[in-house]
């Protein structure tokens, strides 16, 4: 305990530390906003690695990786492939560029400027302050229960020390000091991830030699999970069975396409000077994020060998049946004691991270993007306003983690990535690429997608409707097609996932609509392009 | 070349993302110092002046 209490005053210590020095450097509201769009890149792509990756994506999908083993490592290709690569070249680039050009401090600002239109900006930003504490709250009850386990405090008492800590440099630092802290934290669970994964292969006794232990245990593959497609932990699963879609659809949900659009990570690109600084974040991010995904996934697969040699018993039997638990049990029971304080360390950091971006994000939501530009308050207020937005997204999050039942951590998280996919993806994409794009083909695909995502979420996919109960209330049935015949087309659609149907709308209506209406003004086109 | 592992679809991805990592790298390395078009907007010199 005390080993635990010292580490974690250290890593406080220096956390407010970089959390002063943000304060120091900022006076604009480019400062606040953006870190005064010259940001180093090894800072940025720490900053968007350690946004990205949060203690559920860890902890939830390295568990997963206990049940269903390596294939879970086609995430880890999509999130170095889309999340880094795709996301820095093809996205980042044009959006400092063209964000440059139009002067904007934001991601809403930058879509409503792109179109000319204060309404996408602030109903971009509206969409953003609403729902990013409900992602947040997944996050903050992730490391509050996890602080609970840890030092015996009450799940309430960590929700408020938590929330103090990071109200007091996210509100005064804003972005520098969100961006210096996140890449300290993801700095720590970098190294920590190392450790983690060199200490698995030396228990294990070398790369192969622990991927053939674990190849040689696929009779042990529980019963049920084998009737559901899966051969082994290191074999995967038959095509086509339940299972192998379970594997691969995560695989469209954990990270999707959902992570190009989203606000906080977005609104990276423009915090650097240049393209240089994109180009050399690829090199960090190619790095930082297998170490984070793959790692997890690879031990996570591997923690199956490991028990079993030592306890006799596959990973999911001594985690009791609860996935969540693989990690922790793994981390607790088989690397030595001061790996676990530190390793807890990093998960808090890892939620940390992410939260400070949320609050971040949640905050110029609301300051910039609805008071300043959509209601028109005064610029001078801008970053007063901007820091009481922070607070208030700060309150909603607690307020959420209060009330939102224990196993919603996945869903949330899953909940804001489809809404954001579904409502700026598309015209996000087509504004930074195709000038045909027109002004009312972007209101209508922004409110269409949001409304077919919350429709879908409200009253057609079981896991939220039941939750949520306003399809009940209204109608009496969990969800719309819940009184469908069994086995049926339609009766199957509660379990299609909102991206699936939301997104494919909000496209079609993206491009449908520009085919049809007015072209946007040539000189404003010229502006949006004048620095690509 | 299998590493150990049970298929030749999981040895692929195993590789692919040490691939696609090692992409990013030499990808990284290659544009190191390229910074592409300079900036024409008038905010670049406002902001540079501002931060001296």
């Amino acid at each position: 305990m005390v080993t635990k209490i010292v580490i974690i005053s250290i890593y406080l210590a220096v956390i407010f530390y970089l959390g002063f020095k943000g304060w120091q450097s900022t006076k604009k509201s480019t400062d606040y906003m953006l870190a005064g769009r010259q940001m180093n890149p090894f800072i940025m792509a720490m900053s968007y690695g350690a946004t990205f990756v949060s203690t559920s994506a860890i902890i939830g999908f390295g568990g997963a990786a206990g049940l269903f083993g390596f294939p879970l490592l086609w995430l880890t290709l999509a999130t170095i492939v889309v999340g880094v690569f795709i996301a820095m070249v093809f996205f980042g680039k044009r959006t400092r560029r063209m964000g440059l050009a139009l002067e904007s401090h934001t991601f809403p600002e930058l879509l409503g400027r792109r179109y000319d239109s204060r309404f996408i900006q602030g109903f971009a930003g509206g969409i953003i302050f609403l729902f990013i504490p409900i992602y947040a709250a997944a996050v903050l009850i992730g490391i509050s229960r996890m602080m609970e386990i840890s030092f015996g405090i009450p799940y309430g008492t960590a929700l408020i020390i938590i929330s103090l800590i990071l109200a007091v440099y996210v509100i005064t630092g804003g972005m520098k000091a969100v961006m210096y802290t996140d890449a300290f934290q993801g700095l720590i669970m970098a190294v920590m991830m190392i450790i983690l994964l060199v200490g698995t292969y030396v228990i294990l006794g070398g790369v192969t030699e622990a991927h053939q232990t674990l190849t040689d245990m696929m009779n042990l593959m529980p019963e049920k999970l084998q009737k559901g497609g899966m051969i082994g932990w290191t074999q995967g699963a038959h095509f086509g069975t339940p299972l192998w879609l379970v594997i691969y659809t995560t695989i469209v949900y954990g990270v999707g396409v959902g992570v190009l659009a989203q606000p906080q990570l977005a609104v990276r690109f423009m915090t650097v000077p240049s393209d240089r600084e994109l180009n050399r974040a690829v090199l960090y991010g190619g790095i930082f994020i297998p170490l984070m995904t793959g790692v997890a996934f690879t031990v996570g697969a591997l923690s199956n060998a490991v028990f079993y040699k030592s306890v006799g018993k596959i990973s999911i039997a001594v985690a009791g049946g609860n996935m969540d638990k693989i990690i922790p049990m793994y981390i607790e029971q088989m690397m030595p004691s001061w790996f676990s304080s530190l390793f807890l360390l990093a998960m808090l950091a890892a939620g940390m991270s992410t939260l400070s971006s949320q609050y971040h994000v949640g905050g110029t939501a609301l300051g910039r993007d609805f008071f300043e530009r959509f209601v028109k308050v005064s610029s001078e207020k801008s970053v007063k306003i901007t820091r009481i937005g922070v607070a208030i997204t700060l309150l909603a999050a607690i307020a959420w983690a209060w009330v939102l039942p224990p196993s919603i951590i996945a869903r949330a998280t899953a909940f804001f990535f489809g809404l954001c996919a579904a409502s700026f993806l598309p015209i996000y994409l087509l504004g930074l690429y195709w000038k045909g794009m027109t002004k009312r083909a972007a209101k209508i695909s922004l409110v269409g997608g949001f409304s077919a995502s919350m429709f879908w979420l409200l009253f057609v996919h079981a896991k939220e409707a039941k939750v949520i109960g306003l399809c009940k209330a209204l109608t009496g049935q969990d969800t719309l097609v819940s009184s469908a015949t069994k086995g049926s087309w339609v009766w199957l659609l509660q379990w299609v996932d909102p991206n699936v149907v939301a997104l494919p709308i909000s496209l079609l209506l993206a491009i449908g609509v520009a085919l049809i209406t007015a072209k946007m003004d040539k000189e404003h086109l010229k502006l949006c392009w004048s620095n690509i | 070349m299998m590493l150990g592992l049970g298929s030749v679809e999981i040895a692929m991805v195993f590789w692919l993302c040490l691939l696609a990592s090692l992409g990013c790298v030499v990808y990284g390395i290659l544009n190191w110092n390229k910074k592409g078009k300079p900036d024409a907007t008038a905010i670049t010199i406002d902001v540079k002046k501002g931060d001296k």
